[in-house]
This record gives C-alpha cells, structure tokens and sequence, in this order.
C-alpha cells in the first residue's frame, strides 16, 4: 500500500487554505505580539489569568456534567422516595394481601458497559413466573424478537395489573438510582438474555449508565420497534445533557399518569 | 475458538506518542486502537480472548477491563520484556482448547475476521496467516496440536522480522495499516475516521455530511470549512476557528479562536492556541510532530500548545494559589513559632534557626549557559518536633522557591550526585512542602527510595492528586507522629 497514491474515494481536496489578513487580524496579531513582548506588569498577569481560566472554565465544564447528573439522581432520588412513602406502604401492603411471595422482585439487568446489577420492582406477577415465560414464548407479540412482552399475560396478578399500569412497579429503581447502579434518565436496563442477541451496534445502548425513563418510554414506550429504540437510545446517549434530562423527567409525568403504551 | 491479541507493542518509533501510553492505547478514530480489533472479533463471534499485555499493562486492563463490555470474556498474559510471540504462544498454548486465532491488537484493519476464518477454513496446515495487499495482517488460525515455534512475525516497526513463513489467505478488499511510523499513524486516523476502512464502528454523530461529532462537544458552525472531520468527545472547537479537510480530534481537546487545522491529527487532552496553524501533522499536548520530514518539536509555550491534563493549573495560575495557600497555611501557623523558638532555644541558645542551601523551583541559568533551579535558603527550627522544624519553609512556599505540594527539595550535592537517567525523571515536578515522598516515606528512608516515589509523582501527577496531597498532609497534623521528637538525620 504505497501511501502517496491519491485515494479515489477522497472528497476533491480543500485547496483554498486560510490565509488569516484583514484588519481584525492585524488587530488580533498585534495582541498576540503584546502577550509575548510584555513579561512583566499587571496587565500582564490579567492577560495570563484569563487565558488559563478559559482553558480551566472548559475542562471545569466537561467535568461537571457527570457530577451535576449525579446530583440531580441523588437529590432527585431522595425526594421522589419521601414524597411517594405512603404510596409505596400502600402498595407493599396490596401485594401482601393479593398473593403469597415477597414484595419486591430482583432481576439482574445489564448496566452500563455490560456490567451487571440486581434491579428492583415491585412483584407484579406470580412467583413461578420465570418458570412459565419459556412455554408462552411462542405468543411473543413484541416485533424484533429481542425483548419479550405480550398483553394480558396470564402471569401477572391482580395488584400487578394496576401498579404496571400506573408504572409504579418501577419506583423500587429509585433505590438502584441511589445506589449508583442507575440513573432518573438513561436508556433502560436490558435482561442479559437479550444482551446475548445483541450486535455490536446494539451495543452502544450499553455506553451510559441505564436510567427509570428515557425518550422511548416518554415518546410512545413499548409500542416502538427494538431496532428503533436503540436509535433512540443512541440518540440520547449522544447528545445527553442537563437540560435534556429534565425535559425527558417533565415530559415522564404526563406518560405515566396517561398510561400511554404500558401494559 | 479462543483468541490470543498481542497488545504488547512498545511503539519506540512512535515516540513521544508512546511516551505515557502504548500502541494499542493510542487514540484512533475517537477509540484506543486494541478497540476497533476487540469489535472486530465480537462481530465475527469470537468471544473468548487472551490479551497479551507489557508496557503499560494497567492502563490496557484498565480499558478492557473483563471485556463484559463488547460481550467478551478477557483473560491477560504478561508479556515479559522483549519475548518473541512464539514464545508468548508456547507459553499460553495450554490455556487454549482447540483451533486459535492468534492476531495483532496494535495494527489497524478493516472487518476482516468474518471473511478471514471462512476462507482459512479450507486450507491445510498447522498455522493459515492472512495477508491484506501482500502485507502479513497480523491475524492467523493456529490449528489444535499446531508444532510450535511457528516463527511469528515479530514487530510490525521493523520489516525485516515482520514476515509470513506460513501458508497465506490474500483478503482481496480489505484494508491494513501497520502504524509503523508517524506517517502511517497519521494517515490511518485520517482514513478510518473519513470512513475508509469498512466495518469500523465509528464513534459520535454524524452533524453534516462528512462531519462526526462526539458527545457534549462544542463545535461553533462555521470553524467547518471542509471534510471530513471527526471530532471526538468532550471537546471546545471554538468560534472562528477553522477546520479544513482530513481533521482528527481525539477526545478533551480545546481549539482556540482563529486556530487552523488541516490534514492535522489532534491527540487527546492538548490545547491548540489562537492562530496556530497545524497542516500535515500530529499535535500532541506540547509536541508537533510534522509528517514531511518527521520532525519532532516540543512547544514549551503554553499559549501556542498546551496539555490540558497536566497543565490547567499551568505554570502562572497555580504558582499564584500555590504561593496564596503558603500565605494562608503561615498565617494560620503563627501561634506556633513562639513555642518553636522556644524549644530551639532550649535545644540550641547560640543558633535556634538553621540554614539549608536547596534547589527551589525559581530558575537560573548555570555556567554552561542552561537553565537550572536556582538555589535558596531554607530556614528551619532547631527543634526535632518535624512539624515545627519545618515550619520556616512556608516562607519558600510564599516566596515561591518551593510549593505546598511538589517533590522534596534537594541540596545541591544531593542533585549533583545523581548519574542514572530515571533519578532525573523527578526533576519534572516541581519541589514542594508536601510530597508523597516527605508524607509516606521515613525520615531514614535511603534516597533512592525517594528518587522512586518522586519519580512516580512526576509523571502521573495532576491537579486534583496535588489537592489530596495537601489534605492528606494537613490531616497528618492530627496525627501523634508529626508532633513527636524525632531523631536528627
């Protein structure tokens, strides 16, 4: 592979090369000239201040991003727990009642970068559910084959119907948010079974730590084809930031309260 | 199938870019290089992998980690020194059941396993190589019960050891990079992220045709005057900046305004100034590496180019909260000089404070005309408590001879005596107060053990690791040790 043959597939090359002229630039040149002809002076240590706040201000930035959502999920976590306790003691309560078992179920989920963790729910189906998922397999309804939902599971309870309904079965994740395993917004936690079937493309869902909402649930939830999800789960992870989140949290509200596409 | 990925590749002709990292560490197209072969493989299905691993072994599991993240199941082989890949498979032979794919981790290529094990599968023999354009690829199929050695191409910087003995496949349309030298690592980045080598997974999202962009990057609209680019995470292209065609920037890179880059690859963490124009090369934190002629210049000024991870405290804004902090410890700390003159004056009436020559971090240019540290008074209590003894030094650390957090300060003699290259390493820090060295290490601890933990601090030291270093220190104020009469040195 000689390295100096032009390759045919490259874009026709840039040749109008900058040539920085102009008055603005003589002007800029002039400053330039200044920051390195003057050593001493306060003007001097004023110049070199700002330089390196600018340069700290962006790396302040980048840095602070992760500890902000951090934030946001630890104090975001906190009051959502406080707020819903009485909700959450009726439940545990309703579950007792309804059928025999413990209330909360864990399942392992894949975190981010394919790392597991135990996540929480509140029990919404029988206890030998696991058990009887591999002889409803064939009514899978979900397109795409990966995940594996169908409507009106014989499997559920009756409590189960409501709190899945409502959503509430997720709250327990605010526990997962807590610990660090999960995040309010972030693409959700897949099983490891699907994990398996996964591609490398697929994959890239795994690159953030895994969230309660994000924009499938709020956008249309289950109803979106798992190709489509990834895309959107992507999408998020790409362009991830503070205000995004809170819109996504703002926009979970509304979702959930209507019920739009859970079952 | 098992597979054996050699990332143990030094990288000496890629030097200064190898310096804290190696080849298969080195960034290309927004990944570490290993990367786009660990994807290759989970793509084809091979997913259990023994990653060969010898300088900067840490750093390469550290990335890795399990490999749970492509799917993969990684175990590590230390390569020892310069051991020959045979030896290395003679050595793992028996970790590995069956057929092996046994395949470089530090060359680029293009998706080739998929396509490579189908054809290889029908050629006879102990050991069936690839090769992309008559060059060996670095991926061959080592059949079970294979007699070793099988006489492996050695390093891929040298092409006289990198040579096929053994029956080739020739993959017609694939692509291979050997990121030999410069030039080829220049060029591989450039073509990978311009999407050039089929089946890489490239990283970030497509802006406009031809321009990929990472995540929580700022990228001003009109810096984009040509393609393609790529762009990589983390990064501040600011306004007015200009980015021609074939650009590469690595991940945590800031580009000032009026700055232009053509053909130019951007490694991580540097800071590219106002009006710094880089065409046909490789900037990396202070070095500018010119394709061309291969030259290698090392800026010192921080204006032009810049290491962001080092260097955000640079040399002005943290002398300035280094000599502010000293003025905050030696106001706090002026209850205790009255009980420190006291107890050297019980100890010693005629001369209570002692006077030490050292070497501080103010430079002066010495007879042959290079610069140097220049040398300074230390005044220090003639108590043993260490605590209070040392208590004068805050005045260095105002005036700026030494720091709060640095390497322990040398005599003259003590610097003039040393001959080994690696005892020079530490000389990059600057000294300081506080230290790993003054705070870990026993007051009767032999020099060469400080020489050690100096040198460690020196080239992995940061601004936060400065900060802990400083905590870490005043804690110790609590401790009964530091109060405690200690014996004279």
């Amino acid at each position: 592979m000689d390295q100096r043959t032009p390759d045919p597939a490259q874009p026709p090359a840039t040749s109008t090369r900058a040539t920085p002229s102009g008055a603005i630039d003589e002007q800029f040149r002039a400053e330039l000239l200044r920051r390195y002809t003057s050593t001493i002076g306060p003007m001097t240590a004023w110049r070199r201040f700002k330089f390196h706040s600018k340069r700290l201000v962006w790396v302040w930035v980048v840095g602070s991003t992760r500890v902000v959502k951090r934030l946001i999920d630890l104090v975001g976590g906190v009051a959502l727990l406080v707020a819903l306790s009485p909700l959450f003691l009726l439940v545990i309560v309703l579950i007792k009642l309804d059928s025999p078992g413990p209330v909360f179920f864990k399942q392992t989920r894949v975190g981010k970068w394919g790392r597991l963790f135990p996540m929480y729910k509140f029990r919404s189906m029988y206890i030998d559910a696991e058990a009887r998922k591999a002889a409803l397999m064939a009514q899978n309804e979900m397109a795409g084959g990966v995940l594996f939902k169908m409507k009106d599971d014989p499997r559920i309870t009756r409590v189960g119907k409501y709190i899945r309904r409502g959503s509430i079965d997720e709250l327990p994740q605010l526990w997962n948010v807590l610990k660090g395993d999960m995040s309010l917004v972030g693409p959700r936690p897949p099983v490891p079974s699907e994990v398996a079937l996964y591609t490398l493309a697929d994959r890239r869902r795994l690159d953030a730590i895994p969230g309660i909402t994000c924009i499938w649930q709020v956008s249309g939830r289950s109803e979106i084809p798992f190709k489509q999800q990834v895309e959107l789960d992507v999408a998020y992870i790409e362009s991830q930031s503070f205000w995004l989140d809170l819109k996504l949290l703002l926009k979970t509200i509304p979702a959930v309260l209507l019920g739009r596409g859970a079952y | 199938m098992k597979a054996v990925v050699f990332a143990d590749r030094p990288g000496r002709a890629l030097a200064p870019l190898t310096d804290r990292t190696c080849v298969a560490l080195l960034p290309m197209a927004g990944k570490p290089l290993v990367e786009h072969t660990l994807e290759d493989l989970a793509a084809a299905d091979v997913r259990d992998l023994l990653v060969v691993v010898s300088p900067h072994a840490d750093a390469v599991e550290a990335l890795l980690g399990d490999g749970a993240r492509w799917g993969l199941r990684i175990e590590y082989v230390l390569a020892r020194g310069d051991e020959s890949p045979d030896t290395i498979l003679g050595r793992v032979q028996r970790r590995l059941e069956g057929d092996a794919l046994v395949m470089r981790g530090d060359v680029l290529r293009s998706a080739v396993i998929g396509p490579f094990l189908a054809q290889a599968g029908g050629v006879p023999g102990d050991s069936v190589a690839a090769t992309i354009g008559g060059v060996p690829a670095g991926v061959r199929l080592v059949r079970a019960g294979a007699q070793l050695p099988l006489g492996l191409p050695g390093d891929p910087e040298t092409p006289e050891t990198w040579r096929e003995r053994a029956p080739t496949v020739a993959l017609g349309d694939a692509r291979l990079s050997l990121v030999e030298s410069f030039r080829a690592y220049h060029q591989a980045n450039v073509e990978a992220a311009a999407g050039r080598y089929p089946g890489l997974l490239l990283p970030g999202r497509e802006v406009a045709t031809g321009v990929l962009v990472g995540r929580q990057t700022r990228l001003a609209p009109d810096c984009l005057k040509g393609t393609p680019v790529f762009i990589g995470s983390r990064c501040d292209i600011k306004g007015g900046a200009e980015l021609f065609g074939d650009v590469v920037i690595s991940d945590d890179v800031v580009v000032d305004q009026r700055a232009t880059l053509h053909k130019a690859v951007v490694l991580p963490h540097t800071y590219v100034g106002e009006l710094v124009e880089v065409s046909d090369a490789i900037v990396s934190t202070t070095h500018l590496i010119d394709i061309a002629s291969g030259a290698v210049t090392c800026v010192t000024d921080a204006f032009l180019l810049a290491d962001l991870k080092t260097a955000t405290l640079g040399s002005s804004v943290g002398s300035v909260a280094h000599r502010l902090g000293g003025a905050v410890l030696l106001v706090l700390s002026l209850p205790l000089w009255l009980p420190a003159l006291l107890l050297s004056l019980l100890r010693s009436p005629r001369a209570p404070l002692r006077r030490v020559w050292l070497l501080g971090n103010h430079t002066a240019v010495d007879d042959d005309g290079q610069p140097c540290r220049r040398r300074f008074v230390a005044l220090e209590w003639a108590t043993r408590i260490s605590v209070l003894r040392h208590l004068p030094k805050l005045l260095a650390v105002v005036h700026g001879d030494l720091r709060l957090v640095g390497v322990a300060p040398l005599t003259p003699a003590q610097a003039a005596a040393r001959t080994e290259e690696w005892e020079m390493v530490r000389d990059a820090a600057p000294a300081g107060l506080l230290g790993p060295a003054q705070l870990t290490l026993r007051a009767d601890a032999p020099l060469e053990e400080h020489f050690v933990v100096d040198a460690y601090y020196a080239r992995t030291r940061t601004a936060a690791g400065d900060l802990r270093w400083l905590l870490r220190g005043l804690a110790a104020l609590a401790s009964p040790r530091a109060w405690l009469p200690r014996r004279d040195q």
